[in-house]
Formats: C-alpha cells, sequence, structure tokens
C-alpha cells in the first residue's frame, strides 16, 4: 500500500509521522520504503541513519534554437504559453528564457524547420540512502531557484515504486497545490497530519477539498491534540472522516525531534501510539483488500 | 518598506511574526501571501471591502464527441494529464499545468485551452489598515501569479493611503510562491527554529532569497529548545552577516495567542517573546 503522508499548513508534523512511522514498520519486519517529496526542503533524512547511496540527477527540457536552420516564423513563441520565446522577426532575433520555461515541449511541436534543439536543464536530484546495503529512502531536492519541484519529487516516487517494497510512505509537501497534488495523487491513502489550532483546522478543510476533488482516500492524524482538539473532532465526525491518531504535545518530543531523533525509539508513551496508528493502517488495508 | 517573512520549514512561526508587526506597524498594509492555506484573515478582524475573481490558470476542456482516440495528446503530455480511456482523451486539470500544447497538436479540435477563474483576491480592512488576501482555488497551480497580482494591489493601496509600512506573510518552501512573495521586497526576514530540519531549512531559503534581495536577517523562534542548533544558527548568521533580529524563548503563550484569534504583542503584551518582537521591530524600521 501506499501512503502519503500530508498536512495543509507547514510544520504540523509530516516529517514527525512519516519516519516514526517508517522506522516503527521497519522493526515489525515490515517491507516498506520512504519517498521524501518534500523536495523544497527535504528532511526525512536528518532523522533515518542511513549511508549515502546513489544519487539520480532528474533534467528537464529546455529547448536550444538553432538559428542556421530557425526561419523566424514565430510559430514556436505562439505555441508558448509561458512567454519563455522571444520571437522578433523585423530584427533578426529570437531567444528562450530558460527560467519562464516549463519543459512542455509544445515548441518541438511548433517548429517545421527542426530548428529547437533539445537541452536538458539539471533541476534537482534524488538521493538513495541505504540500510546494510540495500536502498529504502529516497529523497527528492530540487535546486534552488528551481520554479517547480514536481518532476524532482516524481522521480523519488519512481524509484520508491521501482524498490518492489509491500508498503511506500511519501513524506508530502505542505500546502494543497501542484507538488501536494502530484504526491497525494499516487497514494492509496493518504495521513493528513493537522494540528487544533485555528490555522490547523483551516488548511485541514482546503486540503480536504482538494482530496475530495482528487477522489482520494484519506484520514486524519492530530498532533499536539491536547491542545484542545473539541472543535476539530466535532468537524470530523460531521464529515464522517476517520481519526487514526492522537498524539499528545510534549516538550520532550519537541527536544527529540530537535536534535533528529526518532521519538520512538526513546518514548514508549508515544511508540505506544504509533504502534496502535500502524495497527488501524494494517486494519484500513485489510478491509479495502475485501472489498 | 516592504518586509517579507519567510521560512523554508513550515510552522516556524511566520505568521505569528508576521502579525505581530503588523500589530506594531499600526498603520500598514499587510498581504498574506500564503494563498493556499492563508492565515491572517483568521487572525484579524476585518471586513472585506472588495474582490475579484482571478484566473490562476489555464485548463483544458475535451469535447469527447470530437475526440477521435488517436492518443497523441496522451503521449506529448509531459505532465502524464492525460489519459486514454474507452478511446477518448480524459484531462485530469490537477495535474494539467495548461501549457496547451494538446490543443496545438489535435487533429481534431477536440481539445480547448481555457482560463480558469475560480480563484478569489480580497481587498478588507481592519485595525492595523488594509488586508490584501486570497483564495487560491483548491489544487490550482500559478500561487506565484497570483501573489504578484497581491502585491500590485497592495503596492497601489500603499500609495494612495500613503503607508509607509507593508508586511508580506509568506508561503512555506523556497519555490515559486516564495519567488513571488520577495520579489522587490526590501527587506527578507527568514523565521527559524532550532532543529537539525530548521536549520538545513534555513540554509535554502537564505540560497533562495539571496539572489533576491540583499537585505535579509533572521529571527530565531523556540530558541532555547535546541543549544547546539541555536549556535549553529548564529554561526551561520555570524558567516553570512545576517543580523539576527530576536531569538524567541519557546512559550506556549505562543499557540494560545493563536488559538484566541490575537496577535501576541495584544494577547500578552507582558511576555518576554512580545518584548522581543517590539525590540526587533524596532530594528527594521
Amino acid at each position: 500500500m501506499k501512503i502519503a503522508v500530508a498536512s495543509g499548513k507547514g510544520g504540523t508534523g509530516k516529517t514527525f509521522v512519516s519516519t516514526n512511522l517508517f522506522a516503527l514498520m521497519k522493526k515489525r519486519g515490515l517491507e516498506v520504503v520512504l519517498a521524501d517529496c518534500d523536495a523544497e526542503v527535504p528532511n526525512s533524512g536528518i532523522f533515518l541513519d542511513r549511508e549515502p547511496g546513489e544519487l539520480y540527477k532528474v533534467k528537464s527540457f529546455r529547448p536550444s534554437i538553432n538559428t542556421d536552420k530557425c526561419t523566424m516564423c514565430g510559430r514556436c513563441a505562439d505555441y508558448c504559453e509561458y512567454n519563455a520565446i522571444t520571437c522578433v522577426p523585423e530584427m533578426d532575433y529570437i531567444a528562450v528564457l530558460p527560467e519562464l520555461c516549463h519543459g512542455c515541449t509544445a515548441c518541438t511541436y511548433a517548429c517545421s524547420e527542426d530548428a529547437i534543439e533539445e537541452g536538458w536543464a539539471n533541476i534537482g536530484q534524488v538521493s538513495a540512502l541505504r540500510e546494510n546495503g540495500v536502498a529504502d529512502v529516497f529523497e527528492a531536492r530540487v535546486r534552488v531557484r528551481q520554479m517547480s519541484p514536481v518532476p524532482v519529487l516524481r522521480k523519488a516516487v519512481e524509484l520508491a515504486e521501482a524498490a518492489e517494497a509491500e508498503h511506500i510512505i511519501m513524506d508530502a509537501p505542505p500546502g494543497c497545490a501542484c507538488p501536494f497534488v502530484n504526491t497525494v495523487i499516487f497514494a492509496d491513502l493518504t495521513l493528513l497530519v493537522t494540528e487544533p489550532t485555528p490555522f490547523g483546522l483551516s488548511d485541514l478543510k482546503h486540503t480536504i477539498a482538494v482530496l475530495r476533488q482528487l477522489e482520494r482516500k484519506f484520514a486524519v492524524i492530530i498532533n499536539r491534540a491536547d491542545l484542545g482538539a473539541e472543535e476539530m473532532k466535532q468537524y470530523l465526525e460531521e464529515e464522517g472522516i476517520e481519526l487514526m491518531a492522537e498524539i499528545p504535545y510534549s516538550e520532550r518530543i519537541a527536544e527529540r525531534y530537535s536534535r533528529g531523533e526518532l521519538i520512538i525509539e526513546y518514548d514508549e508513551q508515544i511508540k505506544e501510539k504509533f504502534e496502535q496508528l500502524l495497527e488501524r493502517i494494517i486494519k484500513y488495508e485489510d478491509s479495502n483488500n475485501q472489498r | 518598506m516592504k518586509t517579507a517573512i519567510i521560512s523554508g520549514k513550515g510552522g516556524s512561526g511566520k505568521s505569528t511574526v508576521s502579525a505581530a508587526f503588523i500589530a506594531l506597524a499600526g498603520d500598514v498594509v499587510a498581504v498574506d501571501c500564503d494563498v493556499d492555506a492563508s492565515n491572517l484573515p483568521l487572525l484579524f478582524k476585518h471586513e472585506v471591502l472588495a474582490s475579484e475573481s482571478f484566473a490562476s490558470g489555464h485548463v483544458v476542456n475535451t469535447l469527447a464527441e470530437k475526440c477521435v482516440g488517436c492518443g497523441r495528446c496522451a503521449e506529448a503530455c509531459v505532465y502524464h494529464a492525460i489519459e486514454m480511456s474507452e478511446g477518448k482523451a480524459v484531462v485530469n486539470p490537477l495535474l494539467c499545468e495548461g501549457c496547451g500544447l494538446c490543443e496545438k497538436i489535435c487533429p481534431s479540435e477536440a481539445l480547448r485551452l481555457e482560463s480558469e477563474a475560480g480563484s478569489i483576491i480580497y481587498e478588507s480592512h481592519f485595525d492595523y489598515g488594509d488586508l490584501i488576501h486570497g483564495d487560491l482555488k483548491p489544487g490550482d497551480d500559478n500561487s506565484g501569479l497570483m501573489i504578484a497580482r497581491l502585491r500590485k494591489i497592495a503596492d497601489k493601496k500603499m500609495a494612495e493611503k500613503g503607508a509607509t509600512m507593508q508586511i508580506l506573510d509568506g508561503p512555506p518552501g523556497i519555490g515559486c510562491p516564495v519567488i513571488s512573495t520577495i520579489t522587490g521586497a526590501d527587506k527578507v526576514i527568514i523565521v527559524c527554529e532550532p532543529t537539525l530540519s530548521g536549520v538545513s531549512d534555513l540554509k535554502r531559503a537564505y540560497q533562495a532569497a539571496i539572489s533576491f534581495c540583499v537585505d535579509i536577517s533572521v529571527i530565531i523562534n523556540k530558541a532555547d529548545i535546541n543549544t547546539a542548533n541555536r549556535n549553529d544558527v548564529r554561526t551561520f548568521c555570524s558567516d553570512m552577516r545576517l543580523p539576527i533580529l530576536a531569538e524567541l524563548p519557546f512559550d506556549r503563550v505562543m499557540v494560545e495567542s493563536q488559538i484566541n484569534r490575537l496577535d501576541i504583542i495584544s494577547y500578552a503584551p507582558e511576555s518576554e517573546c512580545a518584548y522581543r518582537l517590539r525590540e526587533a521591530y524596532k530594528k527594521i524600521i
């Protein structure tokens, strides 16, 4: 099963949940790999003791124009919805603005003179991280100042799938725009990690609207639950949304987390919570398989 | 002066710091640039004065009766947004980036690129001045473009009212919406927390910001939760010559203020956090 761990609001505990759940599943002897899809600011590697493995470069199409073949017809500029090609026939001038290019390849279809040559820009990388020589964590990291992390996080998911483990956990990026969509779309179940604050609840509702539009299955985990989760629980109940876990707030957790440590290694109470969560996930999977 | 507040890592306290600075500024044009999860309107009672619909992108609509099922569009789409289902092209609008390639190569004119409205931009009035905010249509892309529009409205307001301070509350991450938030800002403040992830994200946010703005400073939130990491942040800031405007102690009063829907300056004016934010604000003006 593929599980995405997501949240609308940042900093609610996605990486905390995904790394601890992942480590617990490993301890239980389950076959599982982790894809860190938060390619703008990936962090799961910090919490997992792994050796560096292979690096996979991610490239995106960027056109370059062969001016010997170009007839200045301007069709490529017309095809480009991102205004990344400027063509001024009167001045015999044509140029590509690579920062605006989204790599859609429309220009190559536009050109009848074969004047658009394929170039490839390095937009990021996926690092495979290994335990005992076997890669089980795939961390997406987009290059700074790149517009879209999507091709990079997709590569991480692709590599995680190629590992052919029984389970994949995907640590999703925050927000509910395209990087988020391009992660949860692969998941059989999305776990939304939220916190019971006005910001947390508002962002959760936005995220749920997107997941419903995508027709994705999801359940909720309330982190820092003892801040007072009544309003949030009432909302979940009214909407018929499954609450899979409540994790209490504790300075111990914050402190361990700040050092890049896995909480399940040190805190029996929290470990218990994650064990209950895992049981519910497995139960969820079984009931889904029967259907 | 335009001050953008960003963080790299989500949940570091961007909105809390922004809200405090807004309260301190008094007469301000505030912009909530986190358009897919905007939070300032939840914190401040406001009255919407005007709203406009915003076409945040393009989407492709299919005319099934014209589709001949050749599959060229699905093959060409680099975003994997088109699937062939029962011999017809089906576009997933959430994956579609609106490049329009499919429309151009379709032999039977079965696909049409159309601009998509559905996002809304608001101009509101609140106790501290003007609040410009928006709701990006869920799942839409192009929040960068929408932020650019919010900022244009904010600049106009600023000129009209003669306000001197504009505060931009940024989105998390370091990608296109963040770049759109900090482009042309006079100051960028990075809020970070001294966790290993926080330190790593501060460095990424700094790299992203430095090519767009030279005046960058840092606020360390929850500064006392990890001394070693806090010292790493201090060292990084001193190496990069980034002033640290404030180190805020870890205090539940910060989250309580949010639960009570107030900025920290109004909720707990005597708290250490409020004191340090007041001192920080004096440094930026």
